[in-house]
C-alpha cells in the first residue's frame, strides 16, 4: 500500500479535499497497526470534523497530516497479497413453498474484491445473498470459503458479516453496542476504546455515539450497523441493500469507504452487495451480476463474450424523429422509456454516437456509456 | 477509557461497568453488578421498613401485606431486568465467546434471579430477628410455667382436680361385634349410647399410651387411661421445642402444685401474675365476651383467664413463639421455594436468549399441549395409585426430546422441532433426577404393598420403614449439577449449532 496511498492521500490534500484524505489517512495509520499513529490520526480526524463545523480548518491541519502520512509511510507496512476468499459452484436454492426458484450461479470472490448484485426486487438477490451467508441452506451446488478448515456454520457465521436491508434495532447506547461487538470479537480494554473511536471517527458517526437508535436517522442506523459489523473484522461483508437509507453524498462516501477498507492491509476482505443503485454499485465493483427471476443473466467477468453492441442513454429536449434523422437507417436502434432516450448500435462505437450528438449540437443533460453496464437487462 | 452516562447506573459503577463492557462482555451482558446492587438497595430499604413495622413481637404478624408488597417490588425488579435481557439479544449469538461464558451467564442469570426473589423473604426474615432480640427461647418458656403456676396456686379452690378416665380394649376384627355392647364397662359416667366407643387402631393406641397422664392395665388387652385437667392458661404449640426448660404439662402441674393444698402468699402472687400478663398481652386484645371454648363461663379456665387477662398473654405469647421459630420451622421450605422459583425463572430465560422467539414460545405451547394431552391419558389410565404414570411420562418425553435434540449434530439446515425438543430438554433436566427419585420411591412403597395383602386385599399403608427424604434430598441436589455438566459439554454445543445452522 504505502507508496500508492502515501501518494493518494498527498493528492487529495493538494487539492483540498480534507475530508477524503483524512478518512484515508485514518485507514492507513489503522494498516500500520501502531497504536500512536492510530491516536493520533483519530486525533487529526477529530480536530478536522470540529474545524468543518465552525467553518473553517485551521493553517497547521495540512502540516499536521503531511507529518501523519510521513510517520505512517516510515513504517513501510505492505499489502498482503490477495487471497481466495469464497467459490460458489453453482449455487442453487427452492423455497419449500416452491414459489421461487434461484438457479444455478457461479463466481468466486478475493479479498479486496467487490461483488454487486443487481436486478429488480423479488428476483433472487437477498435469496443469494442469504445462501452466501449460511443463512440459508442449499437445494444444489456448494459454497467453499477458503480460508477456513473444515468449517462449521458458527464457524462461517463468525467469518461472515451479513448486514440485511432492515437492520435490527438496536438496545442502549449506540457506543456501548459498538464497545459489547468489539468486546465479543476478542478487542478488549485499551484495544476497544481505540477501535470503537477509531470507527467512529473513521464513519464520522462520534458526535451521535451517545445516542440512542431511535434518535438517529435510518441512514445513520446503516452507518452504525457497518460500524459494529467492521469491529468484528469479518473477512467477508455482505451486504443486503446498504444504500437504500442513505443519500446520494452518504452513499457515494460509503461505497467508496467499504472499497477502501475492503483492500486495507488491517483487515483485507470481500465485499458482496446488492443495490438497486446500479450506476453506484458498477463503480465501485470487480465484478457485477445481474439476476432476474432467479437466473444470473449476466456477469461482468463474461462482458466480452456477451456484449455485441454499444449502447447510450442520454436526456435531451430534442424529439425523436430529430434524433433519428442524425444518423444513418439501419445504424441505430432508439428507445425512450420516458425521461431518457437509449441508443444501441453494432457498428458505431459509443465515442462515435456521443460526436455525432455534439456535433449536431442536440443540447444534452444527461450522458452515459451503458454499454457494459447492467442498466441494459432492466 | 470515556465512560458513558448509560441509564440506570450509578457514578461509581460507570467505570467498573465500562471494564466490564470492554473485557467481560459475558458477564456485562447479564448486567448482574447492577441487579446486586439494586436489589442490595431494596433490601435495605425492605429490613428497614420491616425493622420499623415489626417493632412488638407480640402483635399478631402483618407480613402478608408486607409480603404482598416486596413481592410487587420484585414482580417490578423483575420486568425491568428481564425486559433489558430480553431486548438485548439482537446480535449477540455469533462471537469469540469462550467455551465457559455460556455456564458463566447461566450462574449469574441464577444469582441476579435469587437476589431479586430473596428479597421476598426480608419481612419474614426480620420479624423473626426482631422476636428473638425481644424475648429469649428461655424466657418464653419460664414465663409460661411461672403463669401457669402462680395460676394454679392462686386458684387452687375452683381447680378440677379429677382426672378423667378412658378405658380401651384389644379387640380382634371377630370379635367386633360382641366388643361393641361390652366396652367402656369401666367409665364412671353411664354410657348412654351402645356404641360410643371410638375405634382406633395399634398406631393410635401406641401414641396415646406414650402421651397419656397415666396408665393402668387391667390385663392383656384392658387399659384405662388417666388425663389430667387442662392447668395450661397459656401455651404455645412448639414454646420449647428448641429450649432446655420444658413447658409444664398438666400432669407436671398437678403432680408438683396441686397434690396437697396449697398455701402461697397470694399478695405476692397476684402482683407477679399481673405484671407477667401485661409483659405477654398482645397490644389492643379484648378479652371475648359471650362466647366461650370452654362450655361454660363458669369453667374455672374462663374464669382464671378473664380474671387475670391470660387470653390477651397467651395470644402474645403465640405471637412471640411464632414469629421466633418461623425459620427454624420453615427455613427448608423457603429456601426450596427460593430454589425452584429461581431454577425456573432462570431456565426460561436461559432458554429464551439461546432460542428464538418464536421456537421459544412455540416450546412453551407444545409444553402446554403435552400438558393437556398427558393429563387426558392418565385420567384414561388412572395414573397409577402414587402417580407414577406420571412420572413416566415424563421420563418418556425426556428421552425423546434428548434424542431429537441430538439430531441436531448431523442435521443440515434448522428445524423449529429440532429447537422446541432442545428448548424442553434443556427445562426438564434439572429435574430429572426428582423424577427419577420419585419413581424410586414409588418402587419401594409398591414393594411393601405388594407384601401387605391381607386376607385378599391390599393393605393401603405408605411404608413407614422407609425413609425417602434422603432420597429426595440427593436428587434436588444431584438436578443442579447433572443439569451444568449437561449445559457445559452438550446443551450449550446443541444450542450453538442449533443457532448458526442454515434456514431451510
Amino acid at each position: 500500500m504505502s507508496t500508492s496511498s502515501h501518494a493518494e492521500i498527498l493528492e487529495y490534500l493538494n487539492h483540498g479535499d480534507a475530508g477524503l484524505a483524512v478518512r484515508r489517512l485514518l485507514d492507513y495509520c489503522l494498516d500500520t497497526g501502531q497504536e500512536e499513529l492510530i491516536r493520533e490520526a483519530i486525533r487529526l480526524s477529530r480536530s478536522y470534523h470540529q474545524a468543518t463545523e465552525i467553518g473553517s480548518l485551521p493553517d497547521s491541519f495540512t502540516e499536521q497530516a503531511r507529518s501523519l502520512i510521513d510517520k505512517a509511510a516510515a513504517t513501510g507496512q505492505q499489502h498482503p497479497a490477495p487471497q481466495l476468499l469464497i467459490t460458489a459452484d453453482q449455487v442453487a436454492k427452492t423455497y419449500t413453498g416452491g414459489n421461487f426458484s434461484l438457479k444455478p450461479i457461479s463466481f468466486s470472490l478475493q479479498t479486496g474484491q467487490v461483488l454487486g448484485v443487481v436486478g429488480e426486487n423479488g428476483n433472487g438477490k437477498t435469496t443469494l445473498l442469504r445462501c452466501l451467508a449460511g443463512q440459508l441452506a442449499l437445494d444444489g451446488g456448494k459454497i467453499d470459503y477458503h480460508l477456513l478448515r473444515k468449517p462449521d456454520y458458527y464457524a462461517i457465521k463468525n467469518h461472515i458479516a451479513f448486514i440485511p436491508q432492515r437492520i435490527p434495532r438496536w438496545y442502549g447506547l449506540l457506543k456501548d453496542n459498538l464497545h459489547f461487538s468489539a468486546a465479543i470479537s476478542g478487542i478488549h480494554d485499551g484495544d476497544n476504546d481505540r477501535m470503537v473511536e477509531f470507527m467512529l471517527e473513521r464513519l464520522n458517526l462520534t458526535r451521535f455515539a451517545h445516542l440512542t437508535w431511535n434518535q438517529i436517522s435510518s441512514g445513520y442506523r446503516t452507518r452504525f450497523e457497518i460500524a459494529r459489523i467492521l469491529l468484528q473484522r469479518p473477512r467477508l461483508l455482505i451486504l443486503d441493500e446498504p444504500l437504500a437509507n442513505l443519500d446520494i453524498n452518504a452513499q457515494q462516501t460509503i461505497l467508496t469507504d467499504l472499497v477502501f477498507m475492503a483492500r486495507a492491509a488491517h483487515n483485507p476482505m470481500g465485499i458482496v452487495l446488492s443495490s438497486q443503485q446500479l450506476h453506484e454499485v458498477e463503480k465501485v465493483a470487480d465484478t457485477v451480476i445481474f439476476i432476474k427471476d432467479g437466473n444470473c443473466l449476466y456477469s461482468s467477468t463474461d462482458k466480452e463474450e456477451k456484449i455485441t453492441s454499444t449502447a447510450i442513454e442520454f436526456e435531451t429536449t430534442l424529439d425523436r424523429d430529430s434524433i433519428h434523422g442524425l444518423f444513418a437507417a439501419g445504424d441505430v436502434s432508439l428507445q425512450y422509456n420516458g425521461g431518457f432516450y437509449t441508443i444501441e448500435s453494432t457498428v458505431l462505437t459509443a465515442a462515435q454516437l456521443l460526436t455525432t450528438l455534439v456535433q449536431a449540437q442536440v443540447p444534452l443533460t444527461y450522458y452515459r456509456d451503458i454499454t457494459y453496464s447492467t442498466k441494459r437487462f432492466f | 477509557m470515556s465512560t458513558s452516562n448509560r441509564p440506570l447506573v450509578p457514578s461509581f459503577l460507570q467505570k467498573p461497568d465500562d471494564r466490564l463492557l470492554r473485557n467481560y462482555p459475558a458477564i456485562w451482558q447479564t448486567r448482574v453488578h447492577l441487579v446486586l446492587y439494586y436489589a442490595l438497595l431494596v433490601a435495605a430499604a425492605i429490613f428497614g421498613l420491616s425493622f420499623v413495622t415489626y417493632a412488638n413481637a407480640k402483635d399478631n404478624s402483618t407480613v402478608g401485606g408486607m409480603l404482598t408488597f416486596t413481592i410487587l417490588i420484585s414482580l417490578l425488579g423483575m420486568v425491568i431486568w428481564v425486559i433489558y435481557l430480553l431486548r438485548f439479544n439482537v446480535f449477540k449469538r455469533f462471537g469469540q465467546w469462550r467455551a465457559t461464558d455460556s455456564l458463566l451467564m447461566y450462574v449469574l442469570f441464577t444469582i441476579s434471579v435469587a437476589a431479586i426473589i430473596s428479597i421476598c423473604f426480608i419481612p419474614s426474615a426480620v420479624q423473626t430477628m426482631r422476636a428473638n432480640q425481644q424475648f429469649g427461647n428461655e424466657e418464653v418458656v419460664q414465663d409460661i410455667n411461672e403463669i401457669n403456676r402462680t395460676a394454679c396456686l392462686l386458684e387452687y379452690d375452683i381447680l378440677d382436680l379429677d382426672w378423667k378416665p378412658d378405658t380401651c380394649r384389644l379387640i380382634s376384627k371377630r370379635e367386633e361385634e360382641a366388643v361393641r355392647v361390652s366396652v367402656d364397662t369401666v367409665a364412671e359416667e353411664a354410657i348412654s349410647r351402645e356404641d360410643s366407643y371410638t375405634r382406633i387402631d395399634t398406631a393410635d393406641l401406641r401414641r396415646r399410651m406414650s402421651q397419656t397422664d397415666s396408665v393402668v392395665k387391667l390385663s392383656d388387652s384392658v387399659f384405662i387411661f388417666y388425663s389430667v385437667p387442662d392447668y395450661q392458661f397459656v401455651d404455645s404449640y412448639k414454646a420449647d421445642e428448641y429450649t432446655r426448660e420444658k413447658v409444664l404439662t398438666s400432669a407436671q402441674l398437678f403432680r408438683t402444685y396441686l397434690k396437697t393444698r396449697p398455701n402461697p402468699d397470694r399478695a405476692v402472687l397476684v402482683v407477679r401474675l399481673n405484671a407477667l400478663a401485661a409483659k405477654w398481652a398482645a397490644p389492643g386484645y379484648q378479652f371475648e365476651n359471650g362466647y366461650t371454648v370452654y362450655g361454660s363461663e363458669e369453667h374455672y379456665t374462663y374464669r382464671i383467664r378473664k380474671k387475670y387477662a391470660l387470653t390477651a398473654a397467651d395470644y402474645g405469647i403465640d405471637n412471640v413463639v411464632e414469629k421466633k421459630y418461623e425459620w427454624k420451622d420453615d427455613g427448608s421450605a423457603y429456601f426450596r421455594l427460593l430454589w425452584y422459583f429461581t431454577l425456573s425463572i432462570t431456565l426460561l430465560l436461559f432458554i429464551y436468549r439461546h432460542s428464538t422467539t418464536r421456537t421459544f414460545f412455540l416450546s412453551v405451547l407444545t409444553a402446554v399441549l403435552l400438558s393437556i394431552l398427558t393429563g387426558l391419558m392418565l385420567m384414561g389410565s388412572g395414573g397409577g395409585s402414587e402417580g407414577e404414570n406420571f412420572f413416566i411420562f415424563l421420563v418418556f418425553y425426556y428421552l425423546l426430546f434428548g434424542v431429537l435434540s441430538l439430531v441436531i449434530f448431523t442435521a443440515r439446515s434448522r428445524s423449529v422441532f429440532q429447537g422446541i425438543a432442545l428448548n424442553l430438554f434443556t427445562f426438564l433436566t434439572p429435574f430429572m433426577p426428582l423424577v427419577v427419585a420419585s419413581l424410586y420411591v414409588i418402587s419401594k412403597r409398591y414393594a411393601y404393598l405388594h407384601n401387605r395383602t391381607i386376607e385378599g386385599s391390599v393393605y393401603y399403608a405408605i411404608r413407614d420403614d422407609f425413609d425417602s427424604g434422603p432420597v429426595y434430598l440427593l436428587a434436588e441436589l444431584a438436578g443442579p449439577v447433572l443439569f451444568l455438566i449437561l449445559l457445559q459439554f452438550l446443551i450449550r454445543i446443541l444450542y450453538r449449532k442449533w443457532q448458526a445452522a442454515p434456514e431451510q
